[in-house]
């Protein structure tokens, strides 16, 4: 079952289409990653799924329910927290979770006092004081003490200095093994979720490139160097490589499509009598590879 | 009902100091204005500050109730918390109209007893309340609200004013003159009422903010139109 499916989502602000009939799905259980470039149209995403934004064309559904019609029921199992949310920033860490605690049946106190602990937070001090990263703990803190079927979490990561982003990532993965939920982050560096997610969703200028677990599309990307086995004058990026380069008898590209023994199967035909280097690459590559590959708009395939 | 209360609770935390300060400007008028135990002629500035202090802290504290949980932006973080739109109206609406219709008037009536037309004042001050609420709701801070209440407030008027001097001039006997204000004052008080509520209705329930803002411009020309044109006396 899909937590989060989206039917050709669409979002304009007038003759910009900040998302372009996006078909995601978020399966049930899974920590997934929306990466894309800065401007790709993931917070606007992240948005419609909250019905913060209205699509301008196409529907969303989030655990099960249209978008348009998520009320007190499904925001009760939603956890969301974004950069851009307008925290009560005059309560206290205190207040702030005094005022959340009432409007959640499923609160958990325990798990609230286990994660003041382990978050540092000073309970005593206003928000508008706390520091970026304590701010964002404190959101977080308060999206997961109800322990939601679903969080959402927007940019988290940004602004944050290097030590309190591995102290962020390492909470999020301390506290993902006490619960079942599905998690959605967006992120414009694999740096931030590489270790937290099982599934990546990539998005460039509006439209869904790819989406599907790690596991998949580590599998299928080879970096690939070929010495040898042709005279270059008839040498092609098939489909599916990218950053296809040749230069005298070293030919370099990045296969997107690798099935193993039959891609190099393939190889040896292509390149008769070649040597062949293939090595797997790491998520930072892949993504690096697909943004650069948009970036310069280079040919290569459909990632 | 705990819920709505728990929101006016945290609203009234917040501006604590705000409404002290507007309690007790309003406090000193109500001593100041009947109790005629202060000498008048020590207290008047005192009591043209208290009624300026009172009067702008009451307008910015019905704008600041409604703007604490916002409308019109795509942040608030009140949108992703299971807190019901009814309820945050609710709760808004019975926090501004408590504070700033029933108890003043409930409290200067009862100094004042048996003057008559109570219920018709709160009634007056109540609709008042509800119009700034409804532009507070569609507007995005304290700055833009005040920009497009003045402004609301300065057009109708002058419009009406406008189209007065260049409608239909008919001759009205006296007691026509003032059925004519009378049915007049009716009409525009209970368009700007039911106009206030339905954009509080629509900005809570749909946040359809474009559409809110059509509606308060459409209400501004009509409040005009009838101020301006309006030759029926319909009540006595």
């Amino acid at each position: 079952m899909n937590v989060i499916q989206t039917h050709d989502l669409t979002r304009r602000y007038g003759a910009t289409e900040a998302v372009h009939a996006l078909n995601l799905a978020v399966p049930a259980g899974s920590v997934c990653a929306l990466l894309g470039p800065n401007g790709a149209g993931k917070t606007t995403t992240l948005k419609l799924l909250m019905n913060l934004l209205r699509p301008t064309a196409g529907r969303a559904e989030v655990l099960g329910v249209d978008t348009a019609k998520l009320g007190e029921r499904e925001f009760a199992q939603i956890g969301y927290v974004s950069e851009n949310q307008q925290l009560p920033l005059w309560m206290t860490v205190q207040q702030f979770l005094d005022y959340c605690r009432p409007f959640y049946a499923t609160w958990d106190r325990a798990l609230e006092q286990q994660l003041l602990a382990q978050f540092q937070l000073p309970v005593d001090r206003r928000l508008q004081q706390l520091s970026r990263g304590m701010l964002m703990k404190a959101a977080l803190l308060a999206s997961l003490a109800y322990r939601p079927r679903l969080l959402v979490l927007d940019e988290p990561f940004s602004g944050l200095d290097p030590l309190v982003r591995e102290e962020f990532v390492h909470g999020l993965l301390e506290v993902s093994t006490q619960g079942d939920w599905t998690v959605l982050v967006s992120s414009h560096d694999i740096d931030d979720v590489e270790r937290l997610v099982d599934r990546i969703a990539f998005i460039d200028a509006g439209r869904l490139r790819l989406n599907e677990p790690t596991e998949a599309l580590q599998g299928r990307f080879r970096r690939v160097e070929v010495t040898g086995g042709s005279d270059g004058t008839d040498a092609r990026a098939a489909a599916g490589e990218l950053e296809w380069a040749r230069s005298g008898q070293l030919t370099r590209f990045v296969a997107t499509a690798y099935a193993g023994e039959a891609s190099e199967r393939d190889w040896r035909t292509r390149f008769p009598g070649a040597t062949f280097n293939i090595q797997p690459m790491s998520l930072r590559e892949v993504f690096v590879t697909l943004a650069r590959t948009r970036a310069t708009g280079a040919p290569g395939g459909a990632a | 009902m705990n819920l709505v209360w728990h929101i006016i609770r945290k609203d009234l935390r917040r501006l604590a100091w705000a409404y002290g300060a507007w309690a007790v400007a309003g406090g000193y008028l109500i001593v100041y204005r009947n109790l005629n135990i202060v000498q008048r002629s020590i207290w008047d500035n005192v009591g043209i500050v208290a009624l300026f202090t009172f009067l702008a802290l009451g307008i910015a504290l019905i704008a600041t109730v409604i703007q604490e949980d916002g409308l019109c932006g795509a942040n608030e973080f009140w949108r992703t918390r299971p807190i019901a739109a009814g309820r945050l109206l609710t709760a808004k609406l019975v926090l501004v109209l408590a504070s700033f219709a029933v108890i003043p008037m409930a409290f200067a009536l009862a100094l004042r007893p048996g003057q008559g037309g109570e219920f018709g004042a709160i009634g007056a001050l109540s609709i008042y309340v509800l119009a700034l609420a409804a532009v507070a709701a569609c507007t995005k801070d304290l700055g833009q609200f005040l920009l497009v209440a003045v402004g609301c407030v300065m057009i109708a008027p002058a419009l009406g004013g406008v189209l007065a001097s260049v409608g239909p001039v008919g001759e009205l006997t006296k007691p026509e003159a003032v059925s004519l204000s009378v049915t007049k004052i009716m009409l525009l008080h209970g368009i700007i009422g039911c106009a206030a509520l339905g954009i509080l209705i629509n900005q809570y329930l749909t946040r359809r903010t474009r559409l809110s803002r059509w509606a308060l411009a459409t209400t501004v020309t009509v409040v005009a139109l009838i101020s301006g044109l309006w030759r029926w006396p319909l009540f006595g």
